[in-house]
C-alpha cells in the first residue's frame, strides 16, 4: 500500500515541497507512517515528533489525512491509512 | 482617560466636544461597543447608508494608546452600503493611539460637505480644510500632500481612494495609507459625505486612573503573550499568510471562485515564500506579534511595487481565488487596492466572480472591454480592479458588489456570486468547518472570519483542545465537521472578539494565543485603565450585549432569520470537490440546526432568532424592544 506524505514544516520543506511515497504492509494506520517515518530520518523526529511517553506530534503542528486533523480524532494515532491517503504533517494555526 | 468625543457635521462645518459619558463606557467598553450604541441611537429604520444622514464612525479602544498589549486597534462603525445593514470594521497601525494622544477617543461625522474637505486634528485645534485638490489623488498621493501642506511628517492619515470616492460598495477606510477598515464600504460612506481625509497629530499623554496596577496587568500579559514563543515567533516570521499551506493541504484554500480549494503550487503564496523574498514585519502600535508585512519588489514586471502586506487574505483573494500564484502579481494587485482604497477580499472576489462569469459564457470578451478574463491572466486582474475603482466599463458594474452585479447579469450568474447579505466571503472555505460556518451565517456584516474566528476548533495545542472542550462540554468540539458544541464555540468567539474590540486589542490576541490574553486581564487592564471595576464575567456579558445590539439593529431594519442567517448558495449546495474526498460536508439543514441551537444558547426565540423582551432586559437593552417588535 502506497502512502503520500507531505512534509511542510520548515521553510526548506515548504519551499521544495518535500513529498514522499512510502510503501507500507496492509493494514497500516497513521501511527505506523510516523513511525517509518522516524525510522528514516532521525531529523524529523527531532522537528516534529515526540517519541515519549508516545509517539506524537510536537505542540503547534497538525497532521491532516485527505484534508482532515487525525489528531483531533478519537482514535488519534489508530486511524487507518488506505492507498492513496495524503497524510500532511504542517503547522497548525490558520491566518487572518 | 480624559478622551472626548468630537462630533461633526460636515454640512455646516459645526464641530462639537463632548467628555465621553462614564455610564456608556461602563456599559460598553469602549470602541466598538460605544460605536454601535451611538450607531443605534444615531440612525433609523431604513435610512440609505449614503445619504447625508447616515453616521460614520471611529472609536478608538478604550486603552488604545497605552502599552497594553496589542492595543493599537480602531472601530469604524456605520450602516453598510454593501448590505444596507450595521458595519464594524476594525483597523491597526498607528492611528488609533495619535488620536488619544490629541485627546479624543471618537469621530462622529454626519452631514455632507458642499466641497470635499479633510479634517486636521492638532491637539486641541480641530478645523475643516477643503480637499478639492485632493480629490481624486490615491492614498499614497493624498497622504504626501496633506503632510506636505501642513509641513509636519509625522502627521497619521486616514483616508479614502478613489474607490471611496466614486462609492464602490467595497471600497475601504485607509489608515497610514495601507491599513484598511477593509469590509463593507465604509470608504463609500466617507466619500458620499466629501470627507477625503482625518489627519491627526498629537502630542498629549494618556493617562491612566491606577498607573501601578495597569502596569503590572498590562507587562504581565505582554509578557504572557512573548513566552508564547512558538506563536509569537511564527507570527513575526510569517505573517498571517503563515495559514496558506494549513489551508492548501486542509482542501480550504479557495481556488478559482471557491470551484475547489486546493493548488499545486501553493508555496508560492506562502508567508514562508513571501517572506524569503519580497517582505519583512511591520507591526501595529503597542504589537507583541508583528504579524503585518511591508512588501517590495525589486526585479522584473512589477519592480517598484511597495505596499504593506501581503496578508493571507490578500494572497488567497487576489492568489488562488483568481487562479493565480504569481506572488509578485498578486502584491501588485495588493498595492493597487490599497492606494485605490479597496477591500482586497472583496476586490479578488469580484474579479474570480468576474472570471468565472467569463469562464461559462455570462460575460465575454466584449462585455469585459476587451480584456481577457480567463483564469490567472495577472494583467486582466490589474486593469479590472483600476476600472472598478474608477467605475470604468464592465468595472462599474462589478463596482456595485457581486449580489447586485448578478442580479444585472441574470442567466444564473447568482450562482458564482459567493456572497451573502451583499458581502463577498472571506477566503475560508466554510464547508471543511461547521464553527466558521455558524458564524460566518451569524455575522451582521456578512459571511467573514473577522466578527469571530474560531480557531479553537482547530486545536492545535493540547492546551488549545482542551479549552474548546471547556467552552462546549464536548469532545466534538475540534470535530470539524461535527456540528456538536459549535453553537457554544461561535458564541464563546463572539464574546472575546467583541470585548477585545471594545479596548482596542487585534483580535489575533485572543486566537493565536489562546487564553494569555482572557476576560479576566483584560477585564484588569479595563478597571485599572479607567478607575471602573469590571470582572471578566461582566467583561463576558458586555461581549454578549454588544452581539445582541448589533442584532437588533439589522432586525430592525424588518429582515427575517431567513435573509440574516444565510452562507453564500455555493458553500451549502455545492461540495468541495477537495474536501472529504467530495463528500458533502455541509448543507443548509445542518446549520439550521445550529443556528436554532445558538438562538436557545442566546435566549432568544428559537424559531424567529429574535430575542425576546426578557433577554433585552436581562441584557439592559430595553430601550430597542418597541423598535425592534414594531419591525417585525
Amino acid at each position: 500500500m502506497k502512502v503520500d506524505v507531505r512534509l511542510l514544516v520548515t521553510r526548506e520543506q515548504i519551499l521544495r515541497g518535500t513529498t514522499l511515497c512510502l510503501e507500507l504492509p496492509s493494514p497500516a494506520s497513521v501511527g505506523d507512517v510516523l513511525r517509518r517515518l522516524a525510522d528514516q530520518d532521525r531529523s524529523l523526529v527531532e522537528l516534529a515528533l515526540v517519541r515519549e511517553p508516545t509517539l506524537t506530534l510536537r505542540p503547534g503542528l497538525a497532521l491532516l489525512l485527505n484534508g482532515a486533523n487525525v489528531l483531533l480524532a478519537p482514535q488519534a494515532l489508530e486511524t487507518p491509512v488506505s492507498e492513496g491517503d495524503r497524510l500532511s504533517l504542517i503547522h497548525g494555526i490558520s491566518g487572518g | 482617560m480624559a478622551g472626548q468625543m468630537l462630533f461633526v457635521d460636515l454640512t455646516d462645518g459645526g464641530i462639537e466636544r463632548r467628555p465621553v459619558d462614564r455610564e456608556l463606557l461602563r456599559e460598553y467598553l469602549g470602541g466598538r461597543g460605544i460605536n454601535a450604541r451611538l450607531l443605534w441611537d444615531l440612525t433609523q429604520k431604513g435610512l440609505d447608508p449614503l445619504s447625508p444622514a447616515a453616521p460614520l464612525l471611529f472609536g478608538t479602544g478604550a486603552l488604545a494608546g497605552t502599552f497594553a498589549p496589542n492595543s493599537g486597534r480602531m472601530t469604524v462603525t456605520c450602516k453598510s452600503p454593501a448590505t444596507g445593514l450595521y458595519l464594524k470594521t476594525n483597523v491597526g497601525s498607528h492611528a488609533a493611539p495619535e488620536l488619544r494622544f490629541a485627546g479624543y477617543e471618537y469621530l462622529v461625522f454626519q452631514g455632507k460637505a458642499p466641497h470635499p474637505v479633510y479634517l486636521w486634528i492638532d491637539d486641541g485645534e480641530v478645523t475643516l480644510r477643503d480637499a478639492r485638490g485632493l480629490w481624486g489623488l490615491d492614498t499614497r498621493a493624498a497622504d504626501r500632500r496633506i503632510k506636505e501642506e501642513l509641513g509636519d511628517d509625522q502627521i497619521r492619515t486616514i483616508l479614502i481612494g478613489p474607490a471611496g470616492e466614486n462609492l464602490v460598495a467595497f471600497a475601504s477606510i485607509m489608515a497610514s495609507i495601507y491599513r484598511a477598515a477593509g469590509r463593507g464600504g465604509s470608504g463609500a460612506v466617507m466619500g458620499s459625505k466629501n470627507l477625503k481625509a482625518i489627519a491627526v497629530r498629537g502630542t498629549g499623554e494618556v493617562t491612566v486612573a491606577d498607573p501601578e496596577g495597569f502596569t503590572e496587568v498590562a507587562l504581565a500579559a505582554r509578557r504572557a503573550l512573548r513566552a508564547d514563543e512558538y506563536c509569537w515567533t511564527r507570527s513575526y516570521e510569517f505573517g498571517t499568510a503563515q495559514g496558506i499551506i494549513g489551508a492548501n493541504e486542509g482542501g480550504t484554500l479557495p481556488h478559482r471562485n471557491f470551484q475547489d480549494g486546493r493548488v499545486a503550487d501553493a508555496y508560492k503564496l506562502s508567508g514562508e515564500y513571501v517572506s524569503e523574498k519580497f517582505a519583512h514585519p511591520e507591526a501595529c502600535s503597542a504589537c507583541v506579534f508583528h504579524c503585518g508585512r511591508f512588501a517590495r519588489i525589486r526585479s522584473g514586471p512589477y519592480a517598484g511595487t511597495y505596499t504593506a502586506g501581503p496578508e493571507y487574505e490578500t494572497l488567497a483573494s487576489l492568489g488562488s481565488k483568481c487562479g493565480t500564484t504569481d506572488t509578485a502579481g498578486v502584491i501588485k494587485a495588493g498595492e493597487l487596492c490599497n492606494i485605490l482604497g479597496m477591500d482586497t477580499i472583496s476586490a479578488g472576489s469580484l474579479v474570480s466572480f468576474a472570471m468565472e462569469c467569463y469562464e461559462y459564457g455570462l460575460l465575454s470578451q466584449k462585455d469585459a472591454n476587451g480584456l481577457d478574463l480567463s483564469w490567472g491572466n495577472v494583467e486582466s486582474i490589474l486593469v479590472l480592479l483600476e476600472r472598478m475603482a474608477r467605475r470604468e466599463g464592465l468595472g462599474d458594474l462589478l463596482a456595485n458588489g457581486s449580489r447586485a452585479a448578478a442580479r444585472t447579469i441574470g442567466r444564473g450568474a447568482e450562482a458564482f456570486a459567493v456572497q451573502a447579505k451583499g458581502l463577498e466571503q472571506s477566503t475560508v472555505d466554510v464547508r471543511g468547518s461547521m464553527s466558521y460556518a455558524l458564524a460566518f451565517a451569524l455575522n451582521p456584516r456578512g459571511p467573514d472570519h473577522l466578527m469571530t474566528e474560531c480557531l479553537a476548533e482547530v486545536g492545535y495545542t493540547p492546551e488549545v483542545r482542551r479549552l474548546a472542550e471547556d467552552i462546549t462540554g464536548t469532545p466534538k468540539a475540534t470535530d470539524s465537521l461535527s456540528p456538536e458544541g459549535k453553537p457554544r464555540m461561535v458564541a464563546w468567539h463572539e464574546e472575546i472578539y467583541a470585548v477585545t474590540d471594545c479596548l482596542g486589542i487585534c483580535a489575533f490576541t485572543d486566537t493565536w494565543s489562546y487564553t494569555r490574553v482572557n476576560f479576566e486581564n483584560m477585564a484588569a487592564m479595563f478597571a485599572a485603565a479607567t478607575g471602573i471595576a469590571l470582572s471578566g464575567d461582566e467583561a463576558r456579558r458586555i461581549g454578549e450585549r454588544i452581539i445582541t445590539l448589533e442584532r437588533l439593529f439589522n432586525l430592525r431594519e424588518g429582515l427575517t432569520r431567513e435573509e440574516l442567517d444565510v452562507l453564500p448558495q455555493r458553500m451549502v449546495s455545492e461540495p468541495s470537490p477537495t474536501l472529504h474526498r467530495g463528500a458533502r460536508t455541509l448543507t443548509k439543514e445542518k446549520l439550521d440546526g445550529m443556528l436554532r441551537e445558538y438562538y436557545v444558547l442566546r435566549e432568544w426565540d428559537s424559531e424567529s432568532g429574535v430575542p425576546s423582551r426578557e433577554t433585552l432586559a436581562r441584557l439592559g437593552l430595553d430601550f430597542a424592544a418597541e423598535d425592534v417588535m414594531g419591525a417585525r
